[in-house]
């Protein structure tokens, strides 16, 4: 299991781990039902906090992600399995889009900094609706 | 442990003290007052011979750090030293025991020495006579080691040293000079005035060094429990 | 919520004329990863010589394990629960290894052996070579093995990586965190490599002038401070009066840096809202952080 955190990058390291899981399951390294590393493998793995780890697997639990079973460990949901479905699908999206701004000339650094940008449009017009 | 530890402190210590005995033993027997018997000098230079000792082995001495220290001498050990689960009361009383069990050991050591050195100088005395001469040479020593045990809790290495060796001598001197009577006069009890010559035991003289000592011992223990590291 | 291991409020210490605390507050959770920062001088290590019990405070209180360190007796029972490394490291020059460790062994009766042996190796340290021969690294693993194997329940360590090289920095980190994930724990750790506070450490306080400027769980702290930069069309001429939260405001130009506290929506919300502007987030390290309020103090 090979997760890579960045502790100076100012990210909240639990933030990171969550991200690295859910990335490892929508790349399918991770499977619905799978065993997840034990809190003292993952502290010890990467050099890092045990309870920052408890809270990234309990964030995981409350968003669904992951099921703590007492006792036995960290399990990867199987609800989960529709979602890497939904993924799949946006995969193709994407790709598609990729390409037609290739053809309109953009380099790749231009392609992510407009798709940061409009990502990041996105989180603020959310909140925002949420604050009406 | 701890009585380990200050034997590994000051071992070397003891080995120059005694090695210095030596010379001690030679200056008195070859120099001092030619109106006294060969004996008798002998025991007076000893007398000397015995505080100094005292003053040594209580504290910093001539290399190794001592368990408590001035600031400007302190070793960083002493971190480590006051941060085991022990009372500073007895880190002093194991360190300060361990000091006087090594003078008395001097003390006995350089007596039986002599005695199995020089047996001319026996002048018909028993056995018997020379382990009651360390016992009482080693109780009137105590108030010198004590006061130098207390120098030691806050004075650097050579100030302890020094100061201590000054305060006795001139402490010496003011006795001589103002003619202290033999029955109280601890210094004296240690040397011209000692069971050997006189055959009776000075009881106030060891009364004021225990008492002195005792004192000496209580402000020393103050000055450690109220210290700052 | 259980009790703070380390709970200290007020504290006062000077030393002749110089005040080395100011009102220090500190609370250090069991179980906890705790780093300590600060500049030289802030008042680090006397903060932990007072927990020591090598000190006394002038005013204040200070609890370890609930108990009062300025109190001798309860001082010593603090001390036989605790592992401490000192800033200096200096341990006796006239002993080996495994004569230091015979040593300490002796004050604690609940030593692991089987702790000693493991930390033994994994430190390689040496057991033969004499004191004085090892460097300044090695004294500090090895002040670290004679605290782990007495079973402590809290290890107070001041700059405990200091003369280590970054593969046995790895190492220690590695098995501070492997003691936190096994036993529980606590560690308190002075230092002022940030890297490697943000690499373990659940909780920070920072102290500066003797006295806590910020303090809270690392990963709190992450999230709600937030750098926005706001560029704008033209530079403005009337300067921005932005809402709570915005506390330090850079301008250069036509580019407006904030470093926000809280209330970060709010503060995007307005920045958005000025002609011409184009606004950007991003989290905030350590680094940032330690800097920022160490530097405007």
């Amino acid at each position: 299991m090979l997760f890579r955190l960045y502790p100076s990058s100012g990210l909240p390291l639990y933030l990171q781990l969550m991200e690295q899981v859910k990335h490892a399951i929508e790349t399918g390294a991770l499977k619905a039902g799978d065993q997840l590393p034990t809190i003292r493998k993952v502290a010890e793995d990467l050099v890092m906090n045990p309870n920052t780890v408890v809270r990234a697997y309990r964030e995981l639990q409350h968003e669904g992600v992951v099921e703590l079973k007492h006792g036995s460990g960290a399990f990867v949901s199987e609800s989960v399995a529709g979602r890497t479905r939904v993924i799949r699908k946006a995969q193709t999206v994407v790709q598609a889009a990729l390409e037609r701004l290739a053809d309109l000339g953009l380099t790749e650094d231009e392609m992510r900094r407009v798709f940061d940008n409009e990502v990041a449009q996105l989180r603020a017009e959310k909140s925002a609706g949420r604050q009406e | 442990m701890l009585w380990y530890k200050g034997w590994l402190e000051t071992r070397f210590r003891l080995l120059f003290v005694l090695g210095f005995g030596a010379f001690f033993v030679f200056l008195a027997t070859h120099t001092g007052n030619s109106a006294l018997t060969p004996g008798q000098r002998l025991v007076n230079g000893l007398s000397t011979y015995w505080w100094a000792a005292a003053v040594m082995l209580a504290g910093a001495g001539i290399k190794t750090q001592a368990a408590f220290q001035a600031t400007k001498g302190l070793h960083g050990s002493v971190y480590f030293t006051l941060s085991l689960p022990v009372s500073r009361l007895r880190l002093l009383a194991t360190r300060a025991g361990l000091g006087m069990l090594e003078t008395v050991a001097v003390i006995a050591g350089a007596v039986s020495t002599v005695w199995l050195v020089f047996p001319g100088l026996r002048a018909g005395l028993a056995v018997w006579d020379a382990l009651e001469y360390v016992l009482v040479a080693a109780i009137c020593v105590s108030a010198c080691y004590s006061l130098s045990a207390l120098l030691a809790t806050f004075l650097d290495d050579m100030w302890q040293f020094w100061g201590s060796f000054i305060a006795i001598f001139f402490l010496r001197w003011l006795s001589e000079a103002f003619r202290v009577p033999p029955s109280l006069n601890v210094f004296r009890a240690m040397g011209l005035s000692s069971t050997l010559f006189t055959h009776t035991l000075p009881w106030a003289c060891m009364g004021i060094s225990l008492g002195a000592a005792a004192i000496l011992f209580f402000a020393a223990v103050k000055v450690v429990q109220l210290r700052e590291y | 919520m259980s009790d703070p291991i380390i709970e200290a409020r007020g504290l006062h210490k000077s030393f002749k004329a110089q005040t080395a605390l100011n009102g220090l507050n500190l609370e250090v959770p069991a179980g906890s990863i705790f780093g300590f920062l600060g500049r030289n001088g802030a008042g680090k290590t006397t903060t932990i010589k007072l927990l020591i019990g090598l000190l006394k405070p002038d005013r204040g209180d200070a609890r370890v394990f609930g108990l009062p360190c300025g109190d001798s007796s309860a001082s010593v029972e603090i001390r036989s629960r605790v592992g401490f490394v000192t800033e200096d490291k200096e341990l006796y020059p006239y002993m080996t290894v495994e004569q230091i460790i015979r040593f300490t062994r002796a004050f604690f009766p609940k030593w692991r052996p089987d702790l000693e042996q493991k930390y033994l190796k994994l430190f390689d340290l040496p057991p033969k070579r004499k004191i004085p021969d090892l460097s300044k690294g090695m004294r500090s693993k090895l002040m670290l093995l004679l605290g782990i194997s007495h079973g402590a329940e809290l290890l107070i360590l001041d700059e405990p990586t200091d003369g280590l090289d970054p593969v046995a920095v790895e190492e220690m980190l590695r098995e501070l965190v492997a003691l936190s994930a096994s036993g529980g724990t606590t560690i308190f750790f002075s230092s002022h490599q940030l890297e490697e506070v943000e690499q373990i450490a659940d909780h920070v306080c920072i102290i500066d002038r003797g006295a806590a400027i910020l303090a809270g769980p690392l990963d709190d702290l992450k999230v709600q401070y937030q750098r926005l930069r706001v560029v704008f069309g033209e530079e403005l001429h009337t300067p921005v009066h932005w809402v709570d939260g915005a506390d330090r405001v850079r301008q250069e130009g036509r580019t407006v840096e904030i470093l926000a506290s809280r209330n970060v929506e709010a503060i995007l919300e307005q920045a958005r809202s000025l002609p011409g502007a184009s606004v950007e987030r991003f989290p905030v390290s350590l680094k940032e952080l330690f800097l920022e309020h160490v530097r405007s103090n």
